[in-house]
């Protein structure tokens, strides 16, 4: 006769919309949500113990291998947490040309997230309209470095080059029609009733429950708190930028994309005012030859990246390469979150839920 | 290099990069749970609290909990492998932070091998996966933890590759054409 039993599916590891090789173990009740396990690792390098072996400098390069898709934010983050074991202040000009990147990297992060999110959710048109912009973004890194995905363009003491000519004008085209790309992605998504359908109550989390499950960045903010590494310990010149940190209300998957949507805005007005501000002089500041930290010496650095909280540990023994390096993931502590934001919903909300914690699996296994 | 006085790998007497700062969270600890307070020092403007190991759950429910410190936010938990520790071969380093005071504060606990960690998986659920990555990499052991499996590293791993003896170039007899 009839019977019911729960049932033990693999989702992934080769599954196109996990974002890479994630595999969930689920169980299902039906098409319900009853249990789910992450499986992570597929694509774990040892990059914590790659960089034991390494000298400073050398180490920034596979930086840009964690989240490849926001390499400018690994490269930022490696090197402040250095020069805070040190205690290195690199120049002015050099501080306002990483925020500028970093928010460029940031916007770009957020387009390719866009792309993904709704395609994955199956509105397949704004991939084609997010990656025109994403594309212009691009281009500006491979001026300002030569490089489209890993940048490598961050120094211990400053930034390896200055501006190339012309550089700022045409950051300036992008950042002036951008905000009628946004009306545009905007008007295919914000009061689309299908879109509107699969995000609006699905993976809610209250705040307290998302910060005790290690979530940060928009995937924390989208539940009301306005934890944001740039206004709560202001790193670079962030502190003499004005800009809002925009919060959700009720914490589901729709307000996670308003707030990432209004975060690309506020991304634009703090390049704004930084192209305005730009100071002029060095790039780079004086640092030995050989970067040695004194035995005992350890410094943790927090950034903001596209998909939250990016942060370094380093431990030093005064040789010329340091004895630990942590880095704290978002996308590996975000991931931890998602058996707890799926538990009861549908299997095909997995999709949309995956695409609302935006991970990159580079960054989560490492 | 251990410092003599107070027995840990110390920088030069006098950098000021190790200058003591003020610290809300530090002084409610020596208050309340002074017994499990080993040591305090200072890096970068952060303070770096030892404690008891067997009191780190206690220690960071109260970091927690407390009406002036409430440290909501474990940044992140990790292992490090020092053959030659002082106060032990594994250390475990937790990183808070509190989004409602702005506090930052690290704190430290030592073990050996076969001495469980109490976990912190039930203070934080974040430290959950954690802990997994510092018991498959360093090989800590956490008591009372969920489920202690290795998380990045292949289930039927042999040893911990952040430890500091771990082979770099394979273990003998992994490559047939190496002599």
């Amino acid at each position: 006769m009839f019977r019911t039993q729960e049932l033990e599916i693999n989702m992934g590891p080769q599954h196109p919309a996990t974002h890479g090789v994630l595999r969930l173990l689920l169980t299902l009740d039906g098409e319900t949500i009853v249990g789910m396990k992450p499986i992570i690792g597929y694509l774990h390098r040892g990059v914590e113990k790659l960089s034991e072996t390494r000298t400073y400098p050398q180490i920034i390069p596979y930086t840009d291998r964690l989240d490849y898709v926001a390499s400018f934010a690994e490269n930022h983050s490696y090197v402040g947490a250095v020069e805070k074991l040190l205690g290195i202040d690199p120049p002015p000009r050099a501080k306002y040309l990483r925020v500028i990147l970093a928010e460029f990297q940031r916007i770009a992060s957020h387009l390719l997230w866009l792309a993904t999110h709704a395609l994955d959710i199956g509105a397949m048109t704004i991939f084609l309209y997010t990656f025109r912009e994403r594309e212009k973004i691009l281009d500006l890194f491979e001026a300002y470095c030569g490089a489209r995905l890993t940048y490598n363009a961050v120094r211990i003491g400053g930034m390896p080059f200055d501006l190339p000519d012309g550089w700022v004008d045409a950051a300036k085209r992008m950042l002036d029609e951008f905000p009628v790309r946004l009306q545009q992605y905007e008007t295919l998504l914000t009061n689309n009733r299908i879109w509107r359908k699969r995000t609006e109550g699905i993976g809610v989390i209250d705040a307290d429950t998302a910060l005790a499950w290690g979530l940060t960045g928009p995937s924390l903010r989208g539940s009301g708190i306005d934890y944001d590494v740039r206004k709560h310990l202001p790193y670079e010149v962030y502190d003499e930028l004005d800009f809002d940190v925009p919060v959700g209300e009720r914490g589901d998957t729709y307000d996670r994309y308003l707030v990432r949507m209004e975060e690309m805005r506020q991304s634009r007005r703090i390049i704004l005012q930084a192209l305005e501000n730009l100071p002029d002089g060095d790039v780079m500041t004086r640092v030995p030859k050989r970067i040695k930290a004194p035995a005992g010496a350890e410094a943790y650095f927090m950034t903001e990246s596209p998909r939250g909280e990016m942060s370094v540990y380093l431990q030093a023994d005064g040789s010329d390469k340091p004895y630990r390096v942590r880095f704290r993931s978002p996308s590996f502590n975000n991931l931890q979150a998602l058996p707890v934001l799926s538990k009861g919903h549908m299997v095909a909300d997995v999709i949309a839920l995956i695409g609302t914690i935006d991970i990159v699996l580079g960054c989560v296994d490492r | 290099m251990a410092d003599e006085k107070t027995g840990t790998p110390e920088e030069q007497p006098g950098d000021p990069r190790a200058a003591e700062v003020p610290s809300v969270p530090v002084d409610r600890l020596r208050a309340a749970m002074a017994e499990s307070v080993e040591e305090v020092r200072y890096w970068a403007g952060v303070p770096i609290v030892r404690v008891r190991r067997d009191d780190v759950a206690r220690v960071l429910e109260f970091l927690r909990d407390d009406p002036d410190c409430r440290m909501n936010h474990l940044s992140t938990l990790f292992a490090t492998h020092w053959p030659e520790g002082e106060h032990g071969t594994l250390e475990v380093t937790y990183c808070l932070y509190s989004t409602v005071h702005g506090h930052l504060l690290t704190v430290k606990a030592w073990t050996r091998d076969e001495e469980p960690v109490p976990s912190v998986a039930e203070v934080f659920p974040v430290a959950d996966w954690n802990e997994r990555e510092a018991y498959d990499l360093v090989g800590v052991r956490f008591s009372g933890h969920p489920d202690l499996a290795r998380i990045l590293l292949p289930d039927d791993w042999e040893g911990h590759p952040l430890r500091k003896d771990y082979p770099l170039e394979g273990k003998p007899g992994d490559h047939k054409s190496y002599r």
